[in-house]
């Protein structure tokens, strides 16, 4: 469970992100809007990177607590990697060698593991980054655009991989509806820095999508 | 990594056999002896400066994420060079305290001015840009009005790896011990390699261990400048030779970074010694041209990975 408070962020003068005060129960959730509409610093700020007056809160062993990065697995929409490390030893950033084992096995990155980072190709290497995101020893995850620069076949692999994991509580921005009705179990609709939509998907795509998006929005 | 291990032993070997007077390695008589234990001083001075060099360099290149960046952007070598210019303008015969002191301010304005409205790496790029050019405009000007000792600055900008005092080694084992310390973070720097954002959801304290880092790093190559004087490049042609023949892993890199970085000043001090009958090269001027030639050839291999 994700509590946010009501907050207002402003980015200088041209941007002002104000949510009013939001419970994310059920999970994945995503975030949807278009471009600039403020959902990757709506992500950072309920990850704990942006920090604000009141931070959101979050279930952690039990209790409510104000949110910290290191509670959050964080996939950025541009992740950094050094292309001489070793695929073994990117995992081993978020994790240690059992657990490394049990995810590039189920992720059948086993034989790959002895790669280096700079030569994976880009569906690989999404494999590997959400392989880190899973290896990561918390059950809240954070994820912008994570299918962003995915072919359809690849995008549905992602689905099945984190499909296996509903233990993990999957926050996603994304624009890709697709993606959204066939995974999503929430939705917050984000424009111009406003939330016009909070609801399960059901409803967002028969009512929120053209507050979110421009109407006439073709999927 | 024992091959160049190896190849490091056998240049310490070399320098110590090899120089303008000769030796017999197997049977040295007494006076040759005292030789040998001159030269395997010089070999020991000159390969803790290498390794130094070489750690400092690399924390720095992936602290400021910038492979091309070694201690002399922070302005500790500078600095060093501005004590040790007031130090014979004034006429002072404590020197080294004198560059120890100015490579250490030189390394605190730059941080003060890098961090004094929010951390940003670049912002610290550019302080010390700024910093070194401004201490480059006091040293030239003093120069300008020292005539006679004009080339003492020079020979002393150039570095030279020469028999050290008692006060000497000491400030080079507490920059052995700052690199231990740099060492013992591969762990975090490896997670540095990543995003800010990524790296804290790691757990890493981002601000906290980057200025941990730097300070350290930037003391160990300081005090190495005070010492030596300027030696560039070592540190920049260490840790990317390293990146070539190893895993991107911070542990690979050090032991790689600290083994090349001591056989490229052991090599540079033996040729100094040895290049010219009669007179030594200054080591610095050797490791800076070494160091011009690979950055050239670094430049025009990355143009061409870029465009096959």
């Amino acid at each position: 469970m994700i509590n946010i408070p009501e907050l207002k962020f402003c980015y200088g003068s041209r941007f002002t992100l104000s949510v009013p005060k939001i419970l994310i129960d059920r999970f994945p959730a995503f975030m949807v809007g278009a471009n600039g509409s403020g959902k990757t610093t709506l992500l950072r700020i309920i990850g704990g990177f942006i920090r604000i007056q009141t931070p959101p809160q979050i279930i952690w062993h039990g209790n409510w607590v104000p949110v910290k990065p290191r509670y959050f697995a964080y996939l950025p929409a541009q992740p950094y990697y050094e292309p001489s490390f070793s695929v073994r030893s990117y995992l081993l950033l978020a994790g240690n060698e059992e657990k490394l084992h049990e995810i590039a096995e189920e992720l059948e990155l086993s034989r790959i593991l002895s790669y280096r980072m700079g030569t994976l190709s880009s569906g690989w290497l999404q494999r590997v980054l959400i392989a880190r995101i899973l290896l990561q020893d918390t059950s809240y995850v954070l994820m912008d655009e994570p299918t962003s620069f995915l072919d359809p076949e690849a995008r549905k692999e992602l689905l099945n991989i984190l499909a296996k994991h509903p233990d993990k509580k999957m926050v996603i921005s994304s624009h890709d509806l697709a993606f959204l009705s066939g995974f999503g179990a929430f939705v917050l609709g984000l424009r111009d820095g406003r939330v016009v939509f909070s609801g399960d998907p059901k409803t967002f795509f028969q009512q929120g999508i053209d507050d979110v998006f421009i109407k006439g929005y073709i999927m | 990594m024992i091959l160049i291990a190896i190849v490091y032993l056998l240049a310490v070997v070399f320098s110590i056999a090899l120089g303008q007077i000769e030796v017999n390695f197997l049977n040295p008589t007494a006076d040759q002896i005292a030789v040998m234990a001159y030269r395997w001083q010089r070999a020991i001075a000159a390969s803790i400066a290498g390794v130094v060099l070489a750690a400092s360099a690399l924390t720095l290149q992936t602290v400021t994420r910038n492979n091309l960046v070694d201690s002399g952007i922070i302005g500790v070598n500078a600095g060093a060079v501005l004590g040790k210019v007031l130090a014979l303008y004034y006429g002072l015969r404590a020197s080294l305290p004198m560059s120890l002191i100015g490579s250490l301010m030189a390394l605190s304005i730059t941080l003060l001015l890098g961090y004094a409205r929010g951390s940003d790496i670049l912002r610290l790029v550019v302080a010390g840009i700024v910093v070194n050019s401004a201490l480059s405009s006091a040293i030239s000007l003093i120069t300008l009005y020292l005539y006679t000792s004009a080339s003492a600055v020079l020979s002393w900008t150039l570095g030279h790896i020469r028999l050290l005092s008692a006060q000497e080694w000491y400030l080079l084992t507490v920059s052995a011990v700052l690199t231990a310390f740099l060492l013992f973070r591969h762990r975090q720097l490896d997670l540095l390699t990543l995003s800010q954002d990524e790296a804290r959801s790691l757990g890493l304290d981002y601000r906290r261990e980057t200025a941990v880092l730097l300070v350290a790093s930037s003391i160990a190559a300081a005090l190495i400048s005070s010492v030596f004087g300027v030696l560039s490049f070592v540190g920049v042609i260490a840790p990317n030779l390293a990146r070539r023949v190893s895993e991107g892993t911070h542990i690979h890199l050090f032991m790689y970074s600290i083994t090349l970085g001591a056989t490229l000043m052991v090599l540079a001090d033996l040729m100094a010694r040895t290049l010219i009958k009669g007179i030594e090269v200054p080591t610095g001027l050797l490791v800076s041209f070494v160091g011009a030639a690979f950055y050239l050839y670094f430049f025009w291999r990355a143009s061409i990975d870029k465009h096959p």
